[in-house]
């Protein structure tokens, strides 16, 4: 340690020299106030030993100025001055000085002081180390909190979480906590919820929002299913992802073609239908996505009927995990008991839905009136026409010239059972005439006619099951074991495109190996049902088609179905 | 030494400590202290209170260094007088200061 004595007597700096140099301290030694200064910026002494009186500049003045200078580090400053004067010993401490020696100088009492102030400096300059680590991890953390918000815009800006039938609390920094919500609509009419829950917090939980937005976002537009993209998502995660990173995800899918809910939940704990009078759990039945290799991942979807203006709740941990003032959570259990609740009979709340009320309950039990940012909660109501709204707003479309051509694709029984032919063709249409084609219901079209194809016409299944609840669900558990044991069999479909003054005309033909159907019932039954009513779900794939095409007609054994389609540019 | 205390202890502790330099401290001492008086002696005949006070402080703490107790003592007493205000003693003060010097002199240089 180097210490710097300031004494104007000679052999006051001979004696203390001497002690000092004895216990193995570097000297260095100033005859009066403005020598000590100066060498205390060029020799960075650790401590210093501080006559009072001294001609040019004393004591108190020079010890001013050296703590005046030493903000950042602590100099221990002892003054050298006799204990008896008060006024000269008050002011020592009023200029900064840190404790008094007094002579006849005492080896032992010199060494000890120096320790001890030498301890005190030690854990001074720590503290004040730490402190200076510590703000700068804090304009760290600031910085990262920008990205972060940066990141939270871009992923969700693409999509539709600012629909009316959305109501969400989400927090910009929610991705902090690794919470990511997304939502898109369907090119089919329909709309796909996720609801994420990243492992761990800070910008590391958000590494993976990015590759999983777009994932979700471009498969959606083209109109994949929810199991192919919680399949891509996996597949994308599990390689991105660092080693005990993954993503506890509930995604949904509205079909509001055949009134169903999809879903696939992966570790999200609270995950509801709400249907009013009713709850209905959408169960976690899966590992988070990114941990399972694609051949072990399980991509089955579970499905459920719904009716307009059902409610799909959804939250991640944050709700169950928010604490009252006894440290208790507020768990599951609360969580479900606020679903069961009817807005319309109950008047005691202010809410006026089933959002507000979970929210309220939240405050209730927390005791507080402020959210946190870990609190992710969504409710989406299943609102039909809405929903069909939505996507035909969708999209600003480029000019595309239409064309000649036409493509054949033939699907065997087994490549029925992995590939969705929809989002196939989409993607094929959309590279030929630009995904304006897509607008107004093709999407729709196709589906149905491959459903039509693949339920009546390869699988033979019995769409009239379907009129009741119970045979609604069994009428897709058949379809899933049919689909299973399929071992022959073929769908081709073939679209062609002849230009108009404004677009083109598509002729669409989808052809199966199955045996057909009394096409002359099919006169019968569009009169017995004029238009669509929730009852007659079985009713709904041909009456939409007819909709949206020009011309509907069969061949006389029934298994081949040819419509024509018009599609225009944007003006 | 009649009427003078010297602590030889601190005296034997400091030679044992500084060795060589012990020398070199004695003989700056000695002339330094010399050289001092003269100025005390001016500093009193002109009444300049500050000037007595600052000498008197100086010699007072490093006699005590060397353990020459007797003459830090009467330094100390003229200090604070010169503080005060007080010269009514300053000369018999500095006279006194003078001979307990000359009388540390003679000790100092028999250890040397």
């Amino acid at each position: 340690m180097k210490i710097l004595i300031v004494d104007d007597d000679t052999t006051n700096r001979l004696v203390l020299g001497a002690y000092l140099k004895k216990d193995g301290y570097t000297v260095i030694a100033a005859e009066n106030g403005q020598e000590a200064v100066d060498m205390f910026q060029s020799e960075a002494p650790e401590l210093i030993l501080m006559d009072v009186m001294m001609p040019v500049m004393d004591g108190y003045e020079a010890t001013k100025k050296i703590k005046s200078l030493s903000v950042e580090k602590f100099i221990p400053i002892i003054f050298l001055t006799a204990m008896t004067d008060e006024k000269a010993l008050s002011q020592c401490v009023e200029v900064g000085g840190d404790d008094f020696l007094t002579k006849p100088y005492n080896r032992v009492i010199l060494k000890a002081k120096i320790d001890a102030l030498e301890r005190v400096s030690q854990l001074y300059n720590t503290v004040f180390e730490q402190k200076r680590i510590l703000v700068s991890h804090k304009e760290h953390e600031v910085k990262e909190r920008e990205v972060a918000r940066k990141v939270y815009d871009s992923i969700l800006t693409p999509g539709c979480l600012s629909a009316e039938n959305i109501q969400l609390h989400l927090s910009p920094l929610s991705l902090f906590n690794g919470d990511v919500v997304l939502a898109a609509v369907k090119p089919t009419g329909g709309l796909h919820i996720l609801f994420g829950d990243f492992t761990g917090h800070g910008l590391a939980a958000s590494l993976g929002a990015l590759p999983l937005s777009d994932i979700f976002y471009s498969m959606t537009a083209k109109g994949y299913s929810i199991n192919d993209v919680v399949r891509e998502i996996n597949h994308k995660l599990k390689l991105q992802l660092p080693m005990g990173m993954f993503l506890a995800a509930c995604l949904v899918e509205i079909d509001i073609n055949n009134n169903v809910l999809k879903y696939w939940n992966g570790a999200i704990p609270a995950a509801y239908l709400y249907k009013g009078n009713s709850v209905v759990e959408l169960k976690s039945q899966h590992l988070p996505l990114g941990i399972l290799e694609d051949k072990s991942f399980n991509d089955k979807v579970d499905i459920i009927e719904i009716h307009d203006y059902d409610q799909v709740v959804l939250s991640t941990d944050g709700i169950l995990e928010t604490k009252n003032g006894d440290g208790t959570m507020f768990g599951k259990e609360r969580f479900v008991k606020c679903l069961d609740f009817d807005i319309e009979k109950n008047k005691e709340t202010n809410a006026s839905n089933i959002f507000e009320h979970i929210l309220e309950a939240l405050d209730d039990f927390s005791g507080s009136h402020e959210q946190t940012d870990d609190i992710t909660l969504g409710v989406i109501t299943c609102d039909t026409d809405y929903i069909n709204q939505l996507s035909s707003q969708q999209g600003n479309y480029k000019k595309f010239a239409s064309s000649n051509w036409k493509f054949d694709m033939h699907f065997h029984y087994d490549a029925i059972k992995s590939i969705d032919p929809v989002p196939l063709i989409n993607q094929i249409l959309g590279e030929i005439q630009g995904h304006q084609i897509q607008q107004n219901g093709l999407s729709t079209v196709l589906t149905e006619l491959f459903c039509n194809s693949l339920d009546h016409g390869l699988l033979q299944l019995d769409s009239s099951i379907k009129a009741t609840p119970e045979g609604f669900m069994q009428f897709y558990s058949d379809k899933e074991m049919l689909l299973k044991d399929l071992d022959t069999g073929f769908i081709k479909i073939s679209i062609s495109n002849t230009p108009t003054e404004t677009g083109g005309d598509l002729t669409i033909v989808f052809q199966d190996s199955g045996q057909g159907f009394d096409t002359s019932m099919l006169e019968k039954l569009s009169l017995q049902i004029p238009n669509d009513t929730p009852q007659n779900f079985s009713g709904r794939g041909l009456s939409l088609i007819n909709n949206y095409c020009n011309s509907v007609t069969h061949n006389e054994a029934g298994n081949c179905i040819t419509c024509t389609y018009s599609w225009s540019n944007p003006d | 030494m009649p009427g003078t205390s010297i602590d030889l202890n601190i005296l034997k502790k400091l030679k044992q400590i500084m060795d060589d330099d012990f020398n070199e401290l004695i003989e700056i001492f000695i002339s330094d202290g010399q050289s001092q008086l003269k100025t005390l002696k001016a500093a009193i005949d002109s009444s300049a209170a500050s000037d007595i006070r600052r000498i008197a402080h100086t010699l007072k703490g490093s006699s005590a260094n060397l353990g020459l107790l007797t003459l830090s003592e009467t330094c100390k007493t003229l200090e604070y007088n010169a503080a005060e205000n007080i010269f009514d003693d300053a000369n018999e003060l500095f006279e006194k200061i003078k001979s307990e010097f000359e009388e540390a002199k003679l000790t100092l240089e028999e250890i040397l």
